[in-house]
């Protein structure tokens, strides 16, 4: 089963899911149409293409001579772990400090985070972290003169700052 | 409409607004010619500086943005052969070679005074087409609009490279976010799950910024530390050129100016679709239309003349959408349609007649940004080269805390920057998987104006047929079933080639 037919799966899936939970919403009663038919159409549509994607990926298979082809060049994906290592990390990073900000402050954890991440992406040599960090505080700070002292949004100072 | 033109310009030169188009134009500029950085990031990342402003110095800032930035793109993609947006693929196509044979500044400067030509075409459709349009849409009912923002879906999908069934669910998976929330009639809650977070819904612009400019950084991110070449280092630049003799080249190639402007110009009208693709469609058009077509690619005048004059018209047609229906011609015009909405201007066909000064002033500030563009390029030659090598495990953090500082300075709320965070990830998932981003935007933001129309019009008169019996409904649906037919036409065409090679 291809990517596409996985992907129309679960759209699938997660269309019948909503259909249910559409069921949830009130409905005043004097409205000929209520909150929940426009919703209903749209997972209706989303259910069909779901199915169409899953049927069109499927019929693409071809018998198992292809499939060979298929997992060699699964093999060779297999790698895309390693390779896709630093895009993860930079989400689970990126994640952690919006988790953080509130807590520890977004100055510092926008400080912390920003180091992290040009190291995450480039970092070659230990005589970088000393630009990193300058570029780090440089760019915390303009946020902070322009942001809070000139356009005066106020962002969350948590326990550090 | 000339009067209130003239009447515009009092407020635009007052120097707040003067200077923020500078500023605007200025960033575009730097940021098209960055690679990894596309337009629409920059003028994401220069949205919540706008917040503080008069609705007509963030707008004129934008478009400042915009209209830089469609000439930006074009300083690398002729010097280091990287186009800095993807509106200037095309310019590489003859702008490198032309500096390779040793002309960089014939090039770059055959591309800035094309883009400022492309530019004021443009504008002169810009003006009087969205306040035309507009005038015609005020008298439409919400049959009309619900065809007209069906049809916009329905189109979409067909002007994509990818996969039509993917578009399709793209566009309606929008749709479905928008209807997260309270529905728009009722105020009643859907698919909130019993949480605050989703109690109001997803706003639209963290969606965009995280589905645009987020999932777009990482995407390039995969690419930092592969070796690029640095042949330009060798090459010292000098850029003097005899301008005249630059533009009397230009002039002396009218047909291929006005059609490649023209070119840009429908395809920024339409919606969702932008610069990208104009400037490779007029390409395209000049080659195919061109006495000595086996010179293109070689550079020759001609190629980046095509490209950059459809680029900057364009920026006019997505105006002329944005303006005159409320629908965004673009990804920056949609970002444009969030800064009217978070200054309390409701946009749609009844903006210009009900905010003359924002909307004047905004044609305004197309024109002087399109000459100050010009200008800032001149005055700084030689700064360049160093813009263009700023390196991305630098730049791209810096970009991803402007994101979040932007969906967070909208409400000052932390939801809006978890909003951009999930968006962003399934923005990247979309990439990687061949779903266009696109037709998400649309929905997202077309999501509840399709409801509210549909749901008034049955209301107002329960007659179905109204939809198919009112002339201007009518035509757009049969727009929309002809251009999807089209579409899938195409593509039954194209599979067929590939089967036949294959």
């Amino acid at each position: 089963m291809g990517r596409d037919a996985v992907i129309g799966l679960i759209i699938v899936v997660m269309s019948i899911l909503l259909l249910f939970n559409t069921m949830g919403i009130s409905t005043p009663p004097i409205v000929p149409l209520g909150p929940a038919f426009y919703p209903r159409i749209l997972l209706a549509l989303l259910l069909i293409m779901g199915m169409i994607l899953f049927i069109f990926d499927i019929s693409k298979q071809k018998p198992s001579g292809e499939r060979k082809e298929d997992k060699k060049k699964a093999l060779k994906d297999e790698g895309w772990l390693i390779k896709y290592k630093k895009i993860i990390w930079g989400f689970v990073v990126f994640g952690l400090y919006i988790l953080l900000i509130p807590i520890i402050g977004f100055y510092s954890t926008t400080a912390i985070v920003l180091v992290i991440l040009q190291g995450l992406l480039g970092y070659k040599e230990l005589k970088q972290l000393s630009l990193f960090f300058v570029i780090s505080i440089v760019t915390t700070v303009c946020i902070y003169l322009i942001f809070e002292k000139y356009l005066m949004v106020v962002f969350p100072k948590g326990r550090l700052f | 409409m000339i009067q209130q033109l003239i009447g515009a310009i009092g407020s635009v030169l007052d120097p707040a607004v003067f200077i923020s188009l500078c500023v605007g134009t200025a960033a575009g500029i730097v940021g098209g010619a960055i690679p990894g950085i596309t337009i629409t990031m920059t003028v994401i990342l220069v949205l919540p500086f706008t917040f503080g402003m008069t609705p007509l110095q963030g707008l004129a800032t934008m478009v400042g943005v915009y209209v830089g930035g469609s000439s930006g793109g074009l300083i690398s993609a002729c010097l280091i052969g990287i186009p800095g947006t993807p509106s200037a693929v095309a310019t590489t196509f003859d702008g490198f070679p032309m500096t390779r044979k040793g002309e960089p500044g014939r090039a770059v400067w055959l591309g800035i005074y094309a883009s400022m030509l492309g530019s004021l075409i443009g504008g002169f459709f810009l003006v009087f087409g969205a306040v035309t349009l507009a005038e015609i849409a005020v008298s439409f009912g919400p049959w009309e609009y619900f065809s007209l923002f069906f049809f916009t879906l329905s189109i979409v999908p067909s002007l994509t490279e990818k996969s039509f069934i993917k578009g399709l669910i793209s566009g309606v998976f929008g749709l479905l976010v928008a209807s997260v929330g309270t529905d728009p009639i009722m105020g009643v809650p859907r698919f909130t799950f019993d949480t605050e977070l989703l109690k109001s819904g997803f706003p639209f612009l963290p969606v965009l910024i995280g589905v645009y400019a987020f999932s777009q950084v990482m995407t390039d991110a995969e690419r930092i530390g592969k070796s690029v070449e640095k042949s330009h280092q060798e090459i010292t630049y000098n850029l003097k050129i005899s301008h005249l003799r630059v533009l009397k080249e230009i002039l002396w190639q009218p047909v291929n100016l006005i059609r490649s402007s023209l070119v840009g110009l429908i395809i920024g009208i339409l919606p969702a679709v932008g610069g990208s693709a104009a400037n490779i469609l007029a390409y395209d058009q000049a080659k195919k239309m061109s006495r000595h077509p086996e010179k293109f690619g070689t550079g020759i005048a001609d190629g980046i003349i095509a490209s950059e004059s459809s680029n900057n018209a364009n920026v006019g047609g997505s105006l002329i959408t944005m303006m005159a229906f409320g629908i965004p011609g673009d990804a920056v015009t949609a970002v444009m349609l969030g800064a009217l909405i978070i200054h309390g201007i409701q946009p749609g066909p009844l903006f210009i007649g009900n905010y003359p000064v924002v909307a004047y002033g905004i044609f305004l500030a197309y024109f002087l940004s399109t000459f100050i563009a010009v200008g800032m390029e001149w005055a700084g030659q030689r700064l360049f080269l160093k813009i263009v090598d700023v390196p991305g495990h630098i730049l791209f953090p810096i970009v991803l805390i402007l994101c979040a500082v932007g969906s967070f300075a909208l409400n000052n709320i932390i939801a809006d920057v978890w909003t951009l965070y999930f968006f962003g990830i399934l923005g990247y998932l979309m990439i990687k998987f061949g779903f266009p981003l696109a037709p998400i935007i649309l929905g997202v933001i077309l999501g509840p104006l399709i409801e509210t129309n549909l749901i008034r019009a049955i209301m107002t008169n329960s007659d179905l047929t109204l939809f198919i019996t009112r002339p201007v409904s009518l035509f757009f649906l049969i727009l929309s079933v002809v251009s999807v037919g089209i579409a899938i036409y195409q593509r039954r065409k194209q599979e067929r080639i590939a089967l036949k090679e294959g």
